[in-house]
């Protein structure tokens, strides 16, 4: 029997939103909770209204594009609070999410060297477990495209991460 | 895959941690607002009324914001209760009704007069642990200037950053909690001469306001200790929507004025809800009520077990962290008697909220509460 519109939300809902709050958290960290948990919703309200568009065969990078864009909103958003915050007062350059809270000094250096770009793409791969053709649902770009910018991205990252562990 | 992309899988933050939200009752929230064609009429209807109700949403929300909607106030169930003493440990309630305090089990209680018989309302509330955990133990690291990489251990309940002269710690326990100690005193510190109690208090309250958690402080209580290391300690009350709490936060400076150790909670408030509580005269019925039930046998009552009499002229409302059977994790209004009017008077304790809002759990039976 097939599901209802609610139902078939409710099982998206749990096994998607995982996943969506993981990728989130990971890159707004230092966020406070509840905010994170109105991105994610913000993220599954889209999911709701444009649930007849979300493909069966990639629901979840489907659903981190939209968090993609929730994210750049979000950030956005942010910038332009901390702009008008500067205007007010001299504040200290801030640390990227990841220079934040990664552990391992030699990949928080090697990652700071990467382009936003490079940098995007191989983490959507490493910690967000994406494949080239899930990263290419996710980006809007072809899945041959993915793989080499994937590829690419990670050369980088290695050669950066040996320059950082050979002084 | 190559060393170098191994250790960047590794260094996920969100390896060992889980995002989990209540998916019912998001469910609930989104798919109530159906989707509609927003054509120009429509994009104007709404304009004109966002701007219309604007100023009565703020008003809404923050009212609704503190006081939820009363058929919608969640259930607790509780499941174990934070110790005062320790933030590293739990222990079970001991009773169903969640009463604390020496000799609940053989003593029988009368309110005073003096204490009143008409319900209540206080605030109860959701509290978030920090979302990452070695990432809060490198913000905290920050704060308190020990530079070095994040380590954990106790199966990642410790997050550590540690480096020649401090260590902080974050534990992610059923109390989530932070530490900092200075093992390795400088010789000399710029301008960390004797420095007066009111300064140590100034110092403190701003290390705490940098701690970004939230919650406020209390009137400091100092105190000195000479054993080892002569120090001066500096202990706040953390308090939440003007009610004290049992938790604190406690910096340790050296005889020159440096800070050698800190400890506190580490949790921002996620949610409020104002809940109906028991009177003050309630709660010593449920005082007699935990007796009775930690002596399931008896088919007296309390009276036929007690072996002392007490009663009870002063009552404070305050706020206790608690763990549900859910997980979450929450601060409760307590209502904490005495009868004496001396601090050294023994004192009890019960759960202050309206008997529908409390579920109880003794041992693995959950037993609902019942209220005399």
């Amino acid at each position: 029997m097939a599901l209802s519109r609610e139902e078939h939300f409710g099982r998206l809902v749990r096994e998607l939103s995982p996943a969506i709050g993981a990728y989130l958290g990971r890159r707004l960290y230092p966020l406070p909770r509840g905010d994170l948990d109105d991105l994610v919703e913000e993220t599954l309200t889209v999911l709701w209204r444009r649930l007849a568009d979300v493909p069966p065969d990639a629901e979840l990078p489907w659903a981190l594009g939209v968090a993609r864009n929730v994210l750049r909103n979000a950030q956005r958003a942010y910038r332009r609070r901390e702009n008008y915050e500067g205007q007010l007062r001299e504040r200290a350059a801030a640390a990227s999410a990841e220079d934040v809270y990664l552990a391992d000094e030699g990949i928080r250096d090697a990652l700071a060297r990467l382009s936003d770009d490079d940098r995007e793409i191989l983490l959507l791969h490493a910690w967000d477990g994406l494949n080239a053709d899930a990263l290419a649902r996710t980006l809007l770009i072809s899945p041959n495209a993915a793989a080499v910018r994937l590829s690419r991205a990670q050369s980088r990252f290695k050669e950066h991460l040996a320059e950082v562990i050979v002084p | 895959m190559s060393d170098a992309l191994t250790r960047l899988a590794a260094a996920d933050p969100y390896a060992r941690a889980s995002y989990a939200l209540d998916v019912d009752r998001v469910v609930d929230r989104v798919t109530r607002v159906a989707p509609r064609e927003k054509t120009p009429w429509r994009r104007f209807q709404l304009r004109v009324s966002a701007a219309v109700g604007t100023s009565a949403l703020v008003t809404l929300g923050a009212i609704s914001a503190i006081q939820g909607v009363g058929s919608t106030l969640p259930v607790l169930n509780f499941a174990a209760a934070v110790t005062r003493s320790a933030f590293t440990t739990t222990e079970p309630f001991k009773s169903a009704v969640v009463a604390t305090g020496s000799n609940v089990s053989t003593a029988y209680f009368r309110a005073s007069p003096t204490l009143s018989s008409a319900p209540t309302q206080g605030a109860a509330y959701q509290l978030n642990a920090p979302a990452i955990p070695g990432g809060e133990a490198a913000r905290l690291a920050s704060i308190f200037e020990v530079r070095g990489p994040v380590r954990t251990k106790s199966n990642h309940t410790v997050w550590r950053v540690r480096d020649a002269s401090a260590t902080c710690t974050y534990f992610n326990l059923a109390l989530p909690s932070w530490r900092y100690a200075r093992f390795s005193s400088p010789t000399s510190v710029p301008g960390a001469s004797f420095r007066s109690v009111r300064a140590l208090e100034t110092n403190a309250r701003d290390l705490a306001s940098r701690l970004g958690y939230g919650y406020q402080l209390g009137s400091p209580r100092v105190s000195f200790a000479t054993s080892s290391v002569p120090t001066t300690r500096v202990n706040f009350p953390v308090v939440v929507g003007g009610v004290v709490t049992n938790l604190t936060l406690t910096f340790s400076y050296d005889a020159r004025g440096v800070l050698v150790g800190a400890s506190g909670p580490a949790f921002q408030v996620a949610r409020t809800y104002l809940y109906p509580l028991v009177s003050a005269r309630g709660g010593v019925a449920r005082l007699n009520a935990a007796g009775q039930l930690t002596h399931p046998t008896s088919s007296t009552g309390a009276a036929g077990l007690v072996s002392s009499t007490h009663t009870l002229r002063r009552v404070t409302l305050s706020l206790e962290a608690v763990r549900l059977r859910s997980g979450a994790l929450w601060l409760v209004p307590i209502y904490t008697y005495a009868g004496g009017p001396h601090a050294r008077n023994p004192s009890w304790s019960v759960v202050a909220l309206a008997s529908r809002y409390a579920r109880h759990v003794t041992g693995v039976n959950p037993t609902p509460l019942t209220q005399r």
